[in-house]
């Protein structure tokens, strides 16, 4: 396995530590465990052009006939090539060749994302053993899961008396920097509880805060069919961590004397294979028996701490994916790619609940209610905060459940591309649940959006120039994006219904800027705690941004 | 915003820059597409004779607005319409695409075939001036004249002002305020072009980050903008 | 009705910022009571609809307003007649000429008003979120006016000392950004060490300028501004950053302020704080809030207790009622603002046992109705400043709002506006539109457009580059600069019942309003400063008032040769509606105490800005969070006795 530059997958052998994914064979062994035969790869990233090769158009609004099944040779080239890509490859022009050509540029162009989405999406979803994406169970620890790959925000903006962080490249070195992160009530349970003593090598740890239950800026919790609170956790990659912690942005106190920093996160690249910094915001449900059984979600077991309050049990629960945000840096779209992906079965299309076609059960959605329906898309009723007695259940009756529907549909080429993908995965896989909403991508991003000047191919590490007066949106397609596990109360409002006047759809468009979530247009608000001065000469940065990433703002 | 074209070569690291192909990428536009022609003498716009109404997916039609757009509001094709290829009318990578709903909205709105007349003139081939375009209007009857005002208040403002009002108020002995003006959308108003011209944006809309308003808009490292630093008096 | 009413600790009318403040800190943790430390059981009253999942509705309702005045992303709608709204509220719109003071259109009752009151305010869960964001401290001297400057105003039965912890709670609950270098003038002091919660907000390129071109006056101008009766000779102007409850970093969980330009009304991120967030934080806590109820009467008993307050529901804006109901509680407090709140207390007549209104024995409820009259003046700089950029209002120049001339006019505070021309020409929220439709229309309805200004002709209409580079050039150097003015108490200043109602048949409120003389020789006072100002600034200047204008006044003034000149003068709602419950020691003359609870009963509080005796010049609501928050530990510390 070709390990590249950018993975610093120089794991240490097993011998004397705790291998960090077993099958479930090695579970039962008590001994020390033997060193697993093939080393956890590290990600790597794929520096060459790959072009999607389907043919016809996807805008759709049907597959093109024909399509399917994708041949061979194409497959494989997605397949058995390097899965993630380590930057966008995108033309508003065709792809391939012979190749789909949509109807205009933009289609094109969210084609490439889309298509680099689903390579992204299944490049982390990787099996952490190496094994082919093929033959994942639901069950198999993912490359994002692993901790050489991706870090928990939490376990970077450590308080103080716990910092710096660390991120040793050896496995017994990351094995103890979890162990000394480990909260004192996990330890108690694990104490308690030998088998899970013994399962904790491949158990997550959650530890919630407010934003692990509440969506951002405290716009409410989302409580599934069994009245349990979803579960949402934000991740770093290396990349991220080494600019923060050289930066010593780990601190409030570190933000603030490096106030003349203008963050910058390192970007992806082809040459160089330059893998880019990464950061991933996922959202979990509390399976139940009959899920876990029904292999349905990808899922882990984990240890979740609720979050800080008079009481933070340590639960033993098993989580099943709901919803994965990737956001990529990388040279050509330093406002960085915008991916979302969610569980097929998490909501109906307002589409579907208007022509009554549902085909539930869904997650957060009841088919069963009649007039005792929730109102739709509601927050739920006060109070928020999970009561460490009922351990993540929303009420003691389980009287509330959120009623969720999707107010703007998947568009057809988004759904194609989901098509198109499933049909290349086996038919009983796990990532057959699992479908892309969109890509959203800044359509502007040249010289005069963000002063960007660094579309060198061969510089690892542009210089960003921030000195301009920075449209830190630069017009982002699509305009607006929103995944019902993880923005669900930021959606578009239910599109009125047309009066038949031919305007309508120009007056009365549902989404409305700046309140409606775009990934882009929110995060683009982000700032950290430099303390910069106000009036700064021409030709200095100025502005307190923090890279279009709110981690910055939890540090310590 | 607007947004401004892309260099091409960004998608394909290592190729050469791609052949200007009539679209709207900057280098083209600096190579003159639009050939100045001089100002002949030039009938006034006369709205009759022609078959069909103007439409929005005809690439002619499109291009003939974005022409009359420019000369009627001063501000760079560019910016109205980011990445518009007038060949396919494709809307290139522009996701907002308010030039479409504008010319829908001016259609409907405009009962007397004026919108019609002033395309009509800006498909002339060649093509017709901004000079030419404007001494055109001028020439122009009253409908012409105030449609050409509401396109303008359409595109600062993201408003429509009825050219009926706009007349009634222009004419009148004593002008009044005009409370009849609606916001077309929101998307339209965070659009709207005067705020940018000030060197702003409109109030409600920003895509700017904190501590920008302590600093002046233009950068002197700036390249040319298209929309140019106003001067003092 | 008596036997279904909603039981509960305490009842709190309105969710605005005294509201939701004292919610929060009622409820955050157990309370010692009669029967042992335990959390209390909290109702919270709210006329208008309850907190929304996200601000869709609001931020759209804004961009599609052609006038985007204080009211326009909130309900209700901005068009509907005030008889048929069922909790109805003023607008700026209903202040022009032709309804200010008809009932049909306007909804306070200004009819025989000798001038219009001209603030505004919402009725909706969180309260007044319009406002602007400033938090800068009243100054130790206004709450003692009497005292230090023998003038006939009562004295608060508080001092600025007394309130400084609670100012320094409130802006930490609120979230703060601000020097305290920068607002230390006129006596403030704060404890040691103290700093705001988050550093200052950055000046703006006009703010910048103003700085650089009246920091240093000339002895000319100096002695020509003797007028202003200051200590000492003025020799510079300072214009420093006004505290804001406006996000200069990341705090708790919201964003920092982008600049969108739009703090009144609606700050897209909730950089600016509004009450909705402490608002959740209380319900989040179990207080309960009741939406869409208006609180119609309160019921006194025989032992002159609070017994009840009963309500009216509804559904629709336009009504009508649903329902009724009542709640019964231990303690009540009322928190509807300046003009609800009186509204409500005369409303509740008792049978007529409480003829006069509850709470009311000094008669002083609705009376020393008090704004601060904002004397606008606009004009053109010789250079761009590039307004519409960051929040409305970034810097201030506040040190003249104390000094000896207040023993004979009124004092004022100085704000340098972000928004060029916008609250001023074409009324509030109406530029840019008007001076863009000028240049394009070829009328003058800004002033603008005229030879002297533009070099161009007369009300030229123009098209094309030269359009763009003339509005380029001219917006570029809008500018305006207000004059918040103190507003002397008068009691004839005064809200009662109107015979109008509201969709619910509720009397909708009446106003007798008027500027005293001392308020009067403060505006003008700001006119003579502002004719200097401007001629430092080089400014062209396009203050004007309106021929129909009906909050002109004519007033005399001494010109700067000394010679005795009429001038017209006007003014402006600063969105400030204070006094009509003023606080003070002795009942026959205030009706609650310096803890905002009422006189006459035991177990009512009033909060609000309404409880403010004289006003001084700073803007309110920090002010009133410090009280309110003062009165929520009173009531923690004593509830057991209540």
């Amino acid at each position: 396995m070709r390990f590249s530059r950018s993975s610093m997958a120089e794991l240490a052998s097993a011998a004397g530590g705790i291998l960090l994914m077993l099958s479930a064979a090695s579970l039962a062994q008590t001994t020390a465990p033997a060193a697993s035969p093939a080393q956890p790869s590290g990600l790597e990233c794929n520096g060459t052009r790959i072009l999607d090769p389907f043919k016809g158009k996807l805008a759709g609004p049907d597959l093109p006939p024909g399509l399917l099944p994708i041949a061979a040779a194409d497959r494989d080239k997605i397949f058995k090539s390097v899965l993630l890509p380590c930057q966008e490859n995108v033309n508003p022009g065709a792809q391939g060749d012979p190749a789909g050509i949509e109807g205009s540029g933009l289609e094109n162009l969210q084609r490439g994302f889309d298509f680099y989405s689903w390579r992204t999406f299944l490049a982390l979803n990787s099996p952490a053993d190496g094994t082919p994406i093929e033959t994942a169970q639901a069950e198999t620890p993912t490359k994002w899961e692993h901790p050489n790959n991706f870090k928990q925000l939490l376990d970077v903006m450590l308080p103080s008396d716990l910092q710096p962080p660390v991120w040793p490249a050896d496995a017994k070195g990351m094995n103890d920097e979890r162990d000394r992160l480990m909260p004192q009530e996990c330890r108690d349970l694990l104490n308690a509880r030998p088998d899970l003593a013994k399962d904790l090598p491949n158990r997550m740890i959650v530890k919630m805060i407010e934003e692990s239950f509440n969506e951002p800026f405290k716009t409410g919790p989302l409580i599934d069919q069994q009245g349990h609170y979803a579960i949402f956790d934000i991740l770093m990659n290396r990349q991220m961590f080494k600019y923060i912690t050289d930066n010593h942005l780990n601190t409030k106190a570190g933000q603030a004397e490096n106030a003349d920093l203008a963050v910058d996160f390192p970007p992806g690249q082809n040459a160089g294979a330059a893998f880019g910094s990464f950061m991933l915001k996922v959202s979990w449900k509390i399976l139940t028996p009959e899920e876990i059984a029904a292999k349905t979600f990808h899922m882990r077991r984990a240890l979740v701490l609720m979050p800080p309050g008079e009481k933070r049990p340590c639960l033993d629960r098993t989580l099943g994916l709901i919803g994965f945000h990737a956001v990529h840096k990388t040279v050509g779209r330093p406002q960085w790619i915008w991916t979302s992906f969610e569980h097929v079965k998490n909501v109906p299309d307002r589409t579907e609940v208007a022509a009554n076609k549902l085909s539930g059960p869904y997650n957060f959605f009841s088919v069963k209610c009649k007039a005792d329906c929730p109102a739709e898309n509601a927050t739920p009723p006060y109070p928020w905060d999970p009561d460490p007695a009922l351990e993540l259940r929303f009420r003691k009756d389980d009287s509330f459940k959120s009623q969720i529907v999707r107010e703007t549909s998947l568009t057809p080429a988004a759904r194609n591309m989901n098509a198109v993908f499933h049909s290349m995965l086996p038919a009983n896989s796990v990532w057959q649940n699992y479908m892309l909403l969109s890509t959203q991508w800044p359509t502007a991003f040249a010289t005069h959006c963000t002063g960007l000047h660094t579309q060198n191919a061969g510089t690892p590490a542009p210089q960003t120039d921030f000195v301009k007066q920075p449209d830190m949106t630069c017009s982002p397609a699509p305009p607006f994006l929103a995944n019902s596990t993880l923005e669900t109360y930021s959606q578009a409002d239910r599109k009125p219904d047309n009066k038949g006047d031919s305007l309508a759809d120009l007056r009365d468009a549902p989404a409305v800027p700046l309140a409606t979530s775009s990934c882009i247009a929110c995060h683009g608000n982000a700032v950290g705690f430099q303390r910069t001065g106000s009036n700064r000469e021409a030709g200095r940065p100025n502005l307190n941004q923090s890279d279009f990433t709110f981690m910055l703002e939890k540090a310590q | 915003m607007g947004t401004l074209p892309t260099d091409r070569h960004n998608d394909r690291p290592g190729a050469a820059a791609p052949e200007p192909d009539g679209s709207f990428s900057r280098r083209a536009m600096l190579a003159g597409t639009m050939a100045a022609t001089a100002t002949a003498a030039v009938a006034p716009i006369s709205g009759s004779a022609f078959a069909a109404g103007p439409d929005v997916n005809s690439p002619q039609d499109m291009m003939a607005f974005l022409l009359l757009s420019e000369a009627l509001t001063g501000v760079d094709k560019q910016l109205l319409a980011p990445e518009f290829d007038p060949k396919t009318n494709d809307p290139g990578t522009d996701p907002i695409n308010i030039k479409n709903d504008y010319f829908r909205w001016i259609n409907a709105k405009d009962t007397t075939s004026s919108f019609a007349a002033m395309l009509t003139f800006a498909k002339k081939n060649p093509a017709p001036s901004a000079a030419d375009i404007i001494a055109s209007v001028n020439a122009g009857n009253d409908d012409i004249k105030f449609l050409a005002r509401s396109i303008v208040l359409l595109w600062y403002l993201g408003s429509w002002y009825e050219p009926k009002d706009l007349k009634d108020q222009a004419t009148a002995a004593n002008p009044g305020r005009i409370n009849s003006s609606e916001v077309l959308s929101p998307k339209a108003y965070t659009q709207g072009l005067v705020w940018q011209i000030a060197g702003a944006h409109p109030m409600g809309y920003s895509n700017l980050q904190f501590g920008y308003w302590s600093r002046n808009p233009r950068d002197p490292n700036d390249q040319p903008p298209l929309l140019p630093t106003p001067k003092s008096p | 009705m008596a036997d279904t009413c909603i039981e509960c600790d305490v009842a709190i009318v309105g969710s605005g910022f005294a509201g939701s403040l004292i919610a929060k800190e009622l409820s955050q943790k157990p309370i010692d009571t009669a029967n042992g430390k335990r959390r209390l059981n909290i109702v919270i009253l709210e006329a208008g609809p309850g907190v929304q999942p996200n601000i869709n509705g609001y931020m759209r309702s804004f961009y599609k307003a052609s006038a985007k005045v204080p009211e326009s992303p909130y309900p209700p709608a901005m068009a509907s007649a005030p008889s048929a709204v069922a909790a109805g509220r003023p607008t700026a719109l209903m202040l022009s000429a032709s309804s200010w003071n008809k009932p049909d259109h306007a909804y306070l009752d200004q009819e025989g008003s000798t001038l219009p009151f001209k603030s505004t305010y919402e009725r909706l869960a969180g309260g007044t979120s319009h406002w602007m964001g400033l938090t800068p401290r009243l100054v130790p001297n206004d709450f003692r006016m009497n005292e230090r400057y023998e003038l006939p105003f009562p004295n608060w039965p508080i001092s600025y000392e007394t309130l400084m912890p609670w100012y320094e709670k409130a802006e930490a609950e609120l979230g703060v950004s601000g020097d305290v270098a920068e607002h230390s003038y006129a006596g403030v002091t704060y404890s040691p060490g103290y700093a705001f919660p988050m550093p200052k907000i950055p000046p703006s390129l006009f703010d910048q300028h103003v700085n650089e071109t009246l920091a240093h006056l000339t002895d000319d101008e100096t002695k020509s501004l003797e007028f202003l009766g200051t200590a000492a000779p003025v020799t510079s102007l300072t214009a420093r950053s006004q505290p804001a409850a406006r996000n200069s970093q990341p705090y708790r969980n919201r964003r920092a302020c982008a600049g969108n330009t739009s703090c009144i009304p609606i700050c897209p991120i909730q950089a600016k704080y509004d009450p909705t967030i402490t608002l959740n934080e209380a319900t989040n806590n179990g207080a309960k809030l009741m939406d869409h109820t208006v609180a119609s009467e309160i019921l006194v008993d025989a032992n002159n207790r609070v017994s009840g307050i009963n309500f009216i529901t509804y559904k629709d804006e336009a009504g009508p009622k649903t329902g009724s109901g009542c709640i019964k509680a231990k303690l009540y407090i009322i928190a509807a603002n300046g003009i609800e709140t009186p509204r409500l207390l005369l409303m509740s007549k008792n049978g007529g046992r409480t003829a006069n209104g509850v709470a009311n024995s000094s008669d002083m409820v609705g009376r020393n109705l008090m704004d601060h009259p904002q004397y606008l003046s606009w004009g053109l700089l010789p250079v761009q400043v590039f307004p519409y950029r960051g929040p409305l209002v970034t810097s201030a120049i506040g040190d003249l709002c104390d000094g000896p001339f207040r023993a004979r006019r009124a004092a004022f505070r100085i704000s340098l506006g972000n928004e060029a021309w916008t609250a001023t020409v074409g009324g509030s929220g109406g530029d840019p539109h008007v001076t863009t439709l000028d240049f394009i229309n070829g009328v003058n309805l800004s002033g603008l457009n005229k030879k002297d200004s533009t070099k161009l002709a007369d009300n030229s209409a123009l098209i094309g580059t030269q359009l763009r580079d003339t509005l380029g050039n001219l917006i570029s150097r809008q500018f305006r600069i207000a004059f918040a003015v103190e507003q002397s108490p008068d009691p004839k200043n005064q809200v009662t019942l109107s015979s109008a109602t509201d969709a619910l048949g509720l009397p909708r409120p009446k106003i007798k309003y008027d500027l005293s003389d001392y308020t009067k020789q403060g505006i003008a006072t700001a006119f003579r400063l502002k004719n200097v100002i401007f001629r430092k600034l080089s400014a062209e200047d396009f203050t004007t008032t309106l021929d129909d204008d009906p909050a002109a006044f004519v007033q005399e003034i001494e010109d700067s040769e000394g010679k005795k000149v009429n001038v017209r003068l006007t003014y402006g709602g600063a969105g400030h509606v204070m006094g009509t419950y003023r606080m003070g020691t002795d009942r026959k003359t205030s009706v609650v105490d310096s803890f905002q609870r009422s006189h006459d009963h035991a177990n009512l509080y009033l909060v609000g800005s309404g409880t403010f005796p004289t006003v001084g010049t700073a803007n309110p609501t920090i002010t009133l969070s410090a009280l309110a928050l003062r009165t929520a530990d009173n009531i923690v510390q004593n509830f057991k006795e209540m």
